[in-house]
């Protein structure tokens, strides 16, 4: 029985293009296993406001934006490949059935696509890299590959296990977090948050008024501007925290406490009364310039605390 | 009458607007008719109510950190389903269901532990700092803040006064800690249920940084064993159990191959 709601939904459903294989070859590999090897190469029509939704599993995505209302795509798969067209979505992603681990031979296999430079990009694999360019929101996954990201005119959302994640210039925050992998992230501007449990978080030449980063054991290093109305949290366990405030911190308030890690400041600071320093941690208020300002929360348990660039009383 | 797949995945997702009442009259209509209609859906949407009924006997709150994003992006995008799978695959929205209903299961543990530790916090915060009387720490290299003298020069901070008294403080950690156990319990064992899935190295590098974690918990909690009204130390703990269960939540949300 057919409904009016239901014929709406059939009429809008997304053109299925099931995409066995475009080639189908055979092939030898160094180890005498033979693997089908499945290609595809076609261009779809997609809004400016629609989404690119691609899942690899071992090769490499890489993702331009162009001017077009379209999708180029050039992909290559030991899997069968299954394409979903419409005009609000493309999505593109390798069969789980068919994936066996071809690791060495993946490095050849992967995605390479050309997209609307504002739509909406969801990226997913598990040991292969994705390398985006140009596009304006950004949602990349990985387990074990590096996400690499220059450029986003909007918003990322970047995550990794194992692999590292390196992001080069995003307009309009950034959230990104690994378990082991390094964060390294520049000319950010907008609301940043970045995590990770054993990798380092560089964060440089970032333009904010929101900016948190943690991490357990290792390093986190901060520079760029300073918000006079900002808010900026940096933690680790055992790592250092480096706050290198030469891009214009002026004024601000800064909390800082550790457990046995110690605070090397760069500058003249005014410790405000309620500090205690025993062995049982040391924990203050101090306030650079003339106090006030941005306000920096900087902890950790056994990591030392680097403060430097900063602006003395006095200076201008 | 029988629904296909992509019905079915369609009225799941707009359980949770249903059952607020969200929907408007013609959606709410056609999903009154599918959940009549279709027993798979029917059953969700109990599973989902008896959770909404759980969740909501806890306490509102407003979460300290963002963790829904996370854990919706990854349950609401699984990894691809074929039409032409084999039929034990089909079965796979209703894993996802189960996902996602695990997933409600421990956000909503999470939101008793988010409270806990929020309500802990506004007792054991820092004290008000008189701006007004501060001393200058000098300028120049020979004067250069020597931070870690000039806090350990300052007079002692008073201990902040709980709000009750010091065994309910301890109560109060005791409950966190329960909490924080009990979700890390859950998530160990919906871990543990994955870990064949995944890549050997990935587990590998998962149980190593669970041993990083584990050792700044052990440390957390020695030193808060000497000095038991730190806050510096209760946070400290707070956060590393919190990327405990950050992590765990990471794993058992990971994609596999199979």
């Amino acid at each position: 029985m057919f409904v009016p709601w239901r014929l709406a939904t059939l009429a809008l459903l997304v053109v299925a293009i099931p995409v066995q294989a475009q080639h189908r070859n055979r092939k030898s590999h160094s180890d005498a296993r033979d693997a089908a090897e499945f290609t595809l190469d076609t261009t779809v029509a997609l809004s400016r406001s629609g989404t690119v939704d691609l899942q690899s599993f071992s090769g490499d995505i890489a993702i331009v934006a162009w001017d077009r209302n379209e999708v180029k795509i050039h992909a290559t798969s030991h899997s069968q490949l299954r394409l979903d067209s419409s005009p609000s979505r493309m999505s593109l992603m390798e069969n789980p059935q068919d994936h066996e681990d071809y690791d060495d031979d993946d490095r050849h296999h992967g995605f390479e696509i050309s997209m609307p430079r504002s739509a909406r990009l969801v990226a997913r694999t598990i040991s292969g890299d994705v390398q985006l360019r140009d596009v304006a929101d950004v949602e990349a996954h990985s387990v074990s590959g590096d996400l690499d990201a220059t450029n986003v005119a909007s918003h990322a959302v970047l995550e990794t296990v194992s692999g590292d994640l390196t992001v080069t210039k995003v307009s309009a925050g950034l959230r990104a977090s690994s378990v082991s992998g390094d964060i390294r992230a520049r000319q950010i501007t907008g609301e940043v948050a970045a995590q990770s449990v054993s990798g380092d978080v560089v964060l440089e030449d970032v333009t904010s008024a929101y900016v948190r980063a943690e991490t357990v054991s290792g390093e986190v290093h901060f520079s760029g501007p300073v918000d006079p109305k900002g808010r900026y949290e940096f933690h680790s366990h055992s790592g250092d925290v480096d706050l290198d405030l030469t891009g214009g911190g002026g004024d601000a308030t800064l909390e800082v406490e550790t457990y046995s890690g110690d605070l090397d400041a760069g500058c003249s600071m005014t410790l405000q009364p309620g500090g205690r320093g025993d062995r049982l941690g040391k924990r203050g208020t101090f306030t650079i310039g003339h106090g006030g300002g941005a306000h920096f929360i900087l902890k950790t348990f056994s990591g030392d605390v680097h403060l430097r660039g900063c602006r003395s009383h006095g200076d201008k | 009458m029988t629904y296909d797949k992509h019905e079915c995945d369609l009225m799941c997702e707009r359980l949770a607007a249903y059952i607020e009442g969200d929907l408007p009259p013609a959606e709410r209509t056609a999903a009154e008719r599918h959940l009549a209609e279709c027993a798979s859906c029917a059953e969700a949407l109990v599973e989902l109510r008896a959770i909404a009924g759980e969740a909501a006997q806890l306490p509102l709150l407003t979460p300290s950190r963002d963790l829904w994003a996370g854990i919706e992006s990854r349950i609401s995008t699984p990894i691809t389903l074929l039409d032409s799978a084999p039929a034990h695959v089909r079965r796979m929205p209703r894993r996802q269901w189960q996902l996602a209903i695990a997933a409600s299961a421990l956000i909503a543990v999470g939101a008793g532990a988010a409270y806990l530790i929020t309500a802990r916090s506004g007792t054991t915060g820092s004290p008000p700092v008189n701006v007004a009387a501060s001393t200058t720490v000098p300028s120049g290299d020979s004067q250069r803040t020597p931070a870690p003298a000039s806090v350990q020069q300052a007079t002692p901070a008073p201990v902040p006064p709980a709000s009750g008294s010091f065994a309910s403080h301890n109560r109060k950690d005791v409950n966190v800690t329960r909490v924080y156990d009990r979700e890390i319990a859950l998530l160990d064992s919906l871990v543990h249920t994955r870990r064949e899935a995944l890549d050997p190295k990935t587990v590998q590098i998962i149980e190593h940084n669970l041993k990083i974690i584990d050792r700044a918990i052990a440390e957390s909690r020695a030193a808060l064993a000497k000095d038991p009204k730190s806050p510096l130390l209760t946070n400290r703990l707070d956060n590393v159990l919190g990327s405990k269960v950050e992590l765990l939540r990471t794993v058992a949300f990971l994609p596999t191959q199979s």
